[in-house]
């Protein structure tokens, strides 16, 4: 005799009957073998996610707040305690530390540098830790440009620290190959009148090696944005205070 | 007359089912735990046993009872750090807790230089005999690897026009330089320490849980890849810095791959 047929044998009311009934059948339901399965899969998935939020936030929290599981400490041997002792390695300790700060501050260049920001587009004139200018700058477009698979020009300026190599007023640029590729243009022999460009790079140019220069533009309203094909240009003005300022064996920082 | 005997045997699995799957779980739970546990001592142990031979020399004895002289230590420490890096040509970071600034160094020569405006460290860095980091930190630790919300800078492949008609046809497209996303990266110092860096502006929205927890996937991962095979995980203590998302990129896309990194921790 199952509860169903208990309940309807006893003497309560109809509603007590209907609402065991419906129990009841609720209750085979939830106990039936197919029944199980369902539950079971709640179960782990439940489990499941109790165990990804110990694993995630928990766990983390845990080994970050267990100072009890630390290693032991080593016991350091007594310290000295004679303040003439002390004295005197904290003299020594300053003489140290001197001697640390004169080697790291023989590496600040002697003459003005210049500090090229590429990711910001801008520049910094400096004399040690002085600013004397500060001001935007174009640099390399990271522009790939593809010819056919064997003639590629990569437009990047180059970071790391650079030498002013020489200066020049009123410089000629002699375009390189690209500049016609870039522009549609039959490639013309290799001191062809075409090469020859007397307005682009402005009044003054100074010359990092490679074929890069800080040198003026045209461009002034693409100051501040990576457009160039890796040299570095600047507003006249800052042109003219950079090339002053900066002689030849001047440091260029570049980043 | 057995129905009524299935029920009962029914409920009576389900109940041991859910002991059983309960008391599973638990063990998980301890044994994971207890593994994580082990895992911080495990990084303890071997920055004491790697760092402990020298504690007997008169200068960390004496860093011990003097404060001063061992803020000086820390001090001539990181500027012995700073030399190594002198011997690379490519941009370092110099991160400096004490004084809260982070460096972009080129040659010695700090060319970029940003305030930190929050920190978080580890609590092993805390409860740590100080002595220890200095130790560590008195040379620069190699970053191995990383990963970031940000690519590093790419490549714009352009063909080349055929002739001048194409080139005129081609508009002049303005780089998009505006910070579309949020920056966020991690350095994992070959030493075994973790550094966070991240934007200070929304450090607590959405973007940075998402990346937050991207990378824990990760290293959960490793976490249950070591437990399953009985091994103490790896624990990376970890050291976050906050600073702004502008110099935040900046530094990210200067640095080289494998950059150098001194710290100061004390």
């Amino acid at each position: 005799m199952d509860n169903n047929t208990e309940l309807i044998g006893s003497s309560r009311g109809l509603w007590l009957i209907t609402l065991s009934r419906s129990f009841s059948e609720r209750v085979h339901c939830l106990l039936h073998p197919a029944s199980l399965l369902v539950w079971l899969s709640m179960w782990l998935l439940t489990s499941a996610l109790v165990l990804l939020l110990f694993f995630l936030i928990a766990l983390p929290w845990l080994q970050n707040l267990q100072p009890i599981f630390y290693a032991p400490q080593v016991n350091v041997a007594s310290t000295p305690t004679d303040p003439e002792q002390s004295t005197a390695m904290m003299a020594m300790m300053e003489k140290d530390i001197a001697k640390q700060q004169k080697v790291l501050t023989s590496k600040m260049p002697r003459t003005n540098f210049l500090v090229i920001n590429t990711r910001e587009n801008k520049f910094t004139l400096r004399s040690g830790d002085q600013v004397l200018r500060t001001g935007f700058c174009s640099t390399g477009s990271y522009t790939l440009l593809v010819k056919s698979d064997n003639e590629k020009w990569a437009f990047q300026t180059p970071r790391g620290v650079l030498i002013v190599r020489g200066k020049t007023a009123s410089p000629v640029w002699k375009k390189p190959d690209w500049a016609f590729v870039e522009e549609g243009l039959p490639v013309p022999s290799a001191n062809h009148p075409s090469r020859y460009d007397y307005a682009t790079l402005g009044d003054y140019a100074l010359n990092l090696g490679n074929g890069y220069l800080i040198h003026g533009t045209l461009y002034q309203r693409l100051l501040g944005m990576p457009v160039t094909h890796g040299c570095i240009r600047l507003g006249d003005d800052d042109l003219e205070a950079v090339y002053k300022a900066m002689p030849a064996g001047s440091k260029v920082f570049i980043y | 007359m057995s129905k009524p005997n299935v029920p009962r045997e029914n409920r009576r699995l389900k109940r041991s089912i859910a002991y059983l799957l309960t008391a599973a779980v638990a063990v998980i739970i301890l044994y994971s735990t207890t593994m994580a546990f082990l895992a911080v001592r495990a990084t303890s142990q071997r920055l004491t046993d790697t760092y402990t031979a020298d504690l007997t020399q008169p200068e960390y004895m004496q860093a011990h009872s003097d404060t001063a002289y061992q803020q000086r230590l820390a001090y001539e420490a990181f500027l012995k750090s700073r030399i190594a890096m002198l011997a690379t040509d490519s941009a370092s970071l110099t991160i400096d807790l004490t004084q809260k600034t982070v460096a972009l160094e080129l040659q010695g020569v700090a060319v970029h230089t940003v305030a930190i405006a929050k920190i978080e460290t580890s609590r092993l860095f805390a409860q740590t005999d100080p002595v220890y980091w200095i130790r560590m930190f008195s040379e620069p630790h190699i970053a191995d690897s990383s990963v970031s919300s940000v690519s590093k800078q790419t490549f714009l492949i352009k063909n080349a026009p055929r002739d001048t008609t194409e080139t005129n046809a081609a508009e002049l497209a303005l780089p998009d330089t505006s910070l579309s996303q949020p920056i966020f990266y991690t350095l994992y110092l070959k030493s075994g320490i973790t550094v966070n860096v991240y934007q200070q502006e929304e450090a607590s929205g959405f973007a940075k849980n998402k990346y937050d927890f991207a990378r824990q996937k990760a290293m959960l991962s490793s976490f249950i890849h070591s437990i399953a095979r009985i091994e103490v995980p790896k624990y990376a203590p970890a050291i976050d810095i906050y600073i702004p998302a502008r110099d935040a990129y900046t530094i990210y896309k200067a640095l080289p791959k494998r950059p150098l990194i001194t710290i100061r921790i004390v």
